[in-house]
């Protein structure tokens, strides 16, 4: 009895353990800092640090690209949206282009990018839309129109 | 004290003792105190002291070779890393972004990116068997597309095949893959290198990794190509002490590169840019000019119609009206045809189209593809309309006619410095920012990041400056390369379709 009491102690302890192990640890990619942007002369790669060949060429506009934050969608929490700043341009009047990769925590893959908005230098903003309905991301963009990712 | 003195008649003493060796009393000095003597052949004293004349002066920035190899091979000159000074000189100092390249017993000189597309092209060319072999998959590997940063796994079973064509980012190889039927597939490929030797033809793929290192290895010219503002130096003091210009053969820029090839659908007047320009095709391309714009304006009011329009002109009539509106949209006002202004704008979109040869957009790109980018010329964005594509009367039939000579002046123009000019591929206009006089971020990213810097100042095209604050009442501009990191435009492309499609009007 007191053997049996032993092995079932063991294994509670086993399951407890596993278990909290698994709470404990956070997805990958879903915070900011698990992510990093790349680059050759072909252009800006956005790509997990800890897996060297998951990345994903960046649309971009000009040299000052950067990751802003990684936020998951209310309605979607398997995916995190990766904002990062495309780039300003412009040769006088500037605008700030901003877009975010859409990847998904539980699959570990990516599903697309689009964008988030844009800024002009006289303080406009012209935002996209993004809303999440039955498996369905759609994103309608003033200038890139409607895009959708079927998750 | 005495001490001291005994020492001090000590070393006397020794010097002196060897004194009756040396005949000459300078030489004895020299000696003593360890100076090189100067041989006066080859040093003239100037007022900043001594320097090396100008058969043997001033460290020849690029020069590398040796003259025990051939030095018509570029790969042997390019690996041999020995003192410049071994080599028989070049006339004078390399100006900075440019390199001397000895080819037979002459010596020319060439921008860096000559330099490296001639190198790398030899070393492409001697590897050209093992880089065009498709190897086939035999062992299974995982390939990952980075258009849409999808993994995929080519299976030995279904007939994959792959060639390697260079490095990725992260140290991937970067390879083509082609089906079973030998098509490529879509999507820009990489791979890791131990699934480039494992799962194929491990001999010819050991040899393609090779050849690959050696192109990249060939690409990096900054160990002994380092500028002067890399060593921060002044360039003034430079110019002045170091180069000798008198001396010096011509070093401005080649002209653009005319085309040379005759396409079927020229409208009228436009055949004139078939086969080169020349000022004797003036007339006609003016006639052209207003075939174009009747053409695009004919018939609507609505600027992406006319975009749409635009796109189906010929590639090189896309060129000339691609050159001409941006160049009516975006330069200062009143300049006369032919003004260094104008010309430098199209140089900036010329050297754009050039940079993403380079980094391989897919063909044809024509100076409208390039200008009408969105958001890159800022001219033809409506910023008071949510940012639609603006048509500030660059469309308009009027006003052509000077441009269309800036045009022509274009491509017999002497551009200087040469090689910097060639990386010319953004400019701002101060006054026209807002906040006024304000920098861009992308100009502050570029110097941090890339070591982009201002070269407005250093800017001669046909030995003319462009405008600035003080002579310019229409605005200026301030010219800058290396933005995205030298000789390249790293923007993302819109497709002509993608233009005409996302264009608001």
């Amino acid at each position: 009895m007191n053997r049996f009491k032993k092995i079932l102690m063991a294994l509670t302890f086993l399951i407890v353990s596993q278990l909290s192990f698994a709470q404990g640890s956070a997805v990958l990619g879903d915070e900011v800092n698990e992510w990093d942007i790349y680059k050759d002369k072909y252009g800006k790669y956005l790509g997990l640090k800890e897996v060297r060949m998951k990345m994903i060429k960046l649309r971009t506009v000009g040299p000052d690209v950067e990751l802003i934050k990684v936020t998951s969608p209310e309605k979607a929490p398997h995916l995190a949206l990766i904002e990062y700043k495309a780039g300003s341009a412009g040769t006088s009047k500037i605008v700030h282009v901003y877009r975010a990769v859409i990847y998904d925590l539980k699959k570990q893959r990516f599903v697309g990018q689009a964008p988030l908005r844009r800024e002009s230098a006289d303080g406009k903003k012209l935002e996209a839309k993004w809303s999440y309905e039955n498996g369905l991301l759609t994103i309608k963009d003033p200038r890139e129109g409607k895009l959708e990712f079927k998750l | 004290m005495k001490g001291n003195k005994k020492i001090i008649v000590g070393i006397m003493v020794m010097a002196f003792s060897n004194a009756p060796v040396h005949a000459d009393f300078t030489s004895w000095i020299q000696k003593i105190f360890g100076i090189q003597p100067i041989n006066k052949d080859e040093y003239e004293l100037t007022r900043r002291g001594y320097r090396r004349k100008n058969n043997s002066q001033s460290s020849p920035e690029g020069v590398r070779g040796n003259d025990s190899r051939d030095p018509s091979n570029m790969t042997a000159l390019f690996h041999n890393r020995q003192d410049p000074y071994q080599m028989s000189s070049p006339p004078f100092r390399a100006p900075v972004g440019s390199i001397w390249v000895k080819k037979g017993f002459t010596w020319k000189l060439v921008s860096n990116e000559e330099f490296v597309e001639e190198k790398q092209a030899e070393i492409r060319n001697g590897y050209a068997d093992v880089l065009g072999a498709r190897l086939p998959i035999k062992k299974s590997i995982y390939v990952y597309n980075l258009d849409d940063g999808q993994e995929t796994m080519l299976r030995a079973n279904e007939n994959y095949s792959i060639q390697v064509s260079g490095y990725g980012p992260r140290e991937s190889i970067r390879i083509k893959v082609y089906d079973s039927s030998g098509s490529e597939l879509p999507g820009d490929f990489i791979t890791i290198s131990n699934n480039v030797t494992e799962g194929t033809e491990k001999a010819i793929a050991d040899q393609a990794l090779k050849a690959i290192e050696e192109i990249r290895d060939a690409g990096d010219i900054t160990p002994f190509c380092r500028t002067d503002s890399d060593y921060g130096v002044v360039a003034d003091a430079v110019v002045e002490e170091d180069i000798d210009d008198s001396a010096a053969p011509d070093v401005s820029a080649r002209p653009v590169a005319r085309p040379t090839q005759r396409l079927d659908d020229y409208k009228e007047g436009c055949e004139a840019l078939a086969d080169g320009i020349t000022s004797g095709d003036a007339a006609r391309l003016k006639v052209c000019a207003n075939t174009l714009l009747s053409f695009v304006n004919g018939g609507t009011r609505n600027m992406c119609q006319k975009l749409d329009k635009i796109f189906s002109l010929n590639e090189q009539e896309q060129d000339f009206i691609g050159m001409l509106m941006a160049t009516k949209a975006e330069a200062p006002g009143g300049l006369a045809g032919g003004s260094a202004d104008h010309l430098m704008i199209m140089k900036s979109l010329d050297n754009r189209r050039a940079a993403v040869r380079r980094r391989g957009w897919a063909e044809p790109i024509s100076i409208a593809d390039i200008a009408f980018q969105f958001d890159q010329y800022s001219a033809f964005n409506d910023h008071n309309n949510d940012n639609q594509f603006d048509a500030p009367g660059f469309l308009r039939n009027s006003g052509y006619e000077k441009l269309v000579d800036s045009f022509v002046a274009f491509h017999s123009a002497e551009w200087r410095p040469p090689g910097v000019i060639d990386n010319v591929t953004h400019y701002y206009s101060p006054p026209a920012m807002i906040p006024r006089n304000s920098t861009p971020s992308w100009v502050r990213s570029g110097i941090r990041n890339n070591g982009a810097r201002e070269v407005t100042s250093e800017i001669r095209v046909n030995g003319q400056p462009v405008v600035n604050s003080r002579n310019s009442s229409h605005g200026y501009h301030k010219f800058y390369v290396g933005i995205d990191g030298r000789n390249n435009y790293n923007a993302s492309r819109d497709t002509r379709r993608q233009i005409i499609d996302q264009c608001r009007y």
